[in-house]
């Protein structure tokens, strides 16, 4: 639905999945919607110089997060709940849903099964 | 044990208690500990397909390594153990069984129509997700917990005496516990509910009378046990949680 106002459905995706999973970089995001890395970075890339996203470098990985210190990020982040709202309850589950965090084996890989999906 | 056997079961209980079977008549004795005991304890339609056991400390990993080569299982580059008839992965994480300090001794034997099992204690079950809550930062787990406290018999004393030896944090973490519980004991009106939601409201910094901010708790409470049960919807059945959420909101 903001497509338009953000300029690309890649760009409100950018900042919805930052919103949800409070930070990521852009393999991780690529990955999440399938598409090619190069254009999640180019929209992280215009956020990022616009102020609306900050970016830290971990290791050989730059971690994005929204700019809290943005004037407008409180209504920005009321607009993107407010279209959030409005997905499909699975597309939606998915996107606020957080990855498994805590400590696993290396190289062991996470399958997860859900009766329901 | 035959482990063609591990083909016709699905429950994790049923195929741990294969594995912990077969090991057994091995002179390996184990623990499962870990998700799998919570997956049990609460029926869970949820599973990661991973079994954790845990092996005396006596006993060398090689030792483990040989007998489950022996029976099929195929050991990978990590340190767990596949087999063709099952998803499940094993692994045997050095032990000894530790829940935060506490190394505990006493375990549940849980019998099933394929054998025995021997597994953490509802009790331990709990402290066990505690420490994943707090120590891994896995919110998850805090959930996770309340459903086996609340679908079985925990001590609570036994709970808070390990809570109070391990540090204030999880002291918190158990009152915190503790506290859910309590809405799960009530009879089940909107009045309720919405005292639930508004507990909720300083930990994830939202004021539910404002409709984005519900909006957000209601995603922030996606895997959250207690709201799940007080609406009536089974964890997963994401459909159901999101419309009873938006009807609420309406009558709240």
């Amino acid at each position: 639905m903001l497509d338009i106002l953000f300029g690309s459905k890649n760009a409100e995706r950018v900042l919805q999945f930052l919103l949800a999973r409070d930070n990521a970089y852009a393999r991780e995001i690529a990955l999440f919607y399938d598409v090619s890395p190069s254009v999640i970075k180019k929209q992280l890339e215009k956020f990022e110089t616009g102020s609306i996203i900050v970016g830290r470098d971990i290791g050989n990985m730059r971690i994005y997060e929204l700019n809290k210190r943005n004037p407008f990020i409180k209504e920005l982040s009321a607009l993107l709940i407010k279209s959030r709202s409005t997905y499909d309850s699975k597309e939606r589950a998915k996107l606020v849903r957080k990855d498994r965090s805590r400590p696993r084996s290396k190289n062991k890989p996470l399958i997860q099964r859900r009766d329901d999906n | 044990m035959n482990l063609e056997l591990l083909k016709e079961v699905k429950t994790p209980e049923e195929t741990a208690a294969i594995i912990y079977e077969m090991l057994l008549t091995k002179g390996i004795d184990v623990v499962l500990t870990g998700g799998s005991c919570m997956e049990i304890y609460t029926h869970s339609n949820y599973s990661s397909y991973d079994l954790d056991f845990i092996a005396n400390p006596s006993i060398k990993a090689s030792q483990i390594k040989e007998i489950m080569i022996d029976a099929g299982f195929e050991v990978t580059k990590g340190r767990y153990f596949q087999h063709n008839n099952t998803q499940y992965l094993v692994e045997f994480p050095t032990g000894p069984v530790s829940l935060g300090n506490e190394e505990p001794k006493v375990h549940k034997e849980l019998k099933t129509h394929v054998g025995t099992l021997k597994l953490l204690t509802p009790t331990n079950c709990v402290k066990d997700r505690l420490c994943a809550y707090l120590y891994h930062n896995g919110e998850e787990c805090l959930s996770q917990a309340i459903a086996v406290a609340h679908k079985n018999e925990i001590n609570k004393d036994n709970l808070l005496k390990w809570a109070l030896k391990e540090c204030n944090e999880m002291q918190e973490a158990v009152n915190e516990l503790f506290n859910n519980l309590e809405y799960l004991d009530k009879v089940v009106d909107n009045e309720l509910i919405k005292s639930y939601l508004k507990s909720k409201e300083e930990k994830h910094k939202v004021d539910i009378s404002v409709e984005s901010d519900f909006v957000l708790l209601a995603d922030d409470l996606i895997d959250d046990y207690v709201i799940h049960q007080l609406l009536g919807v089974e964890l997963g059945e994401d459909i159901i949680y999101y419309e009873k959420m938006e009807q609420l909101y309406k009558k709240l």
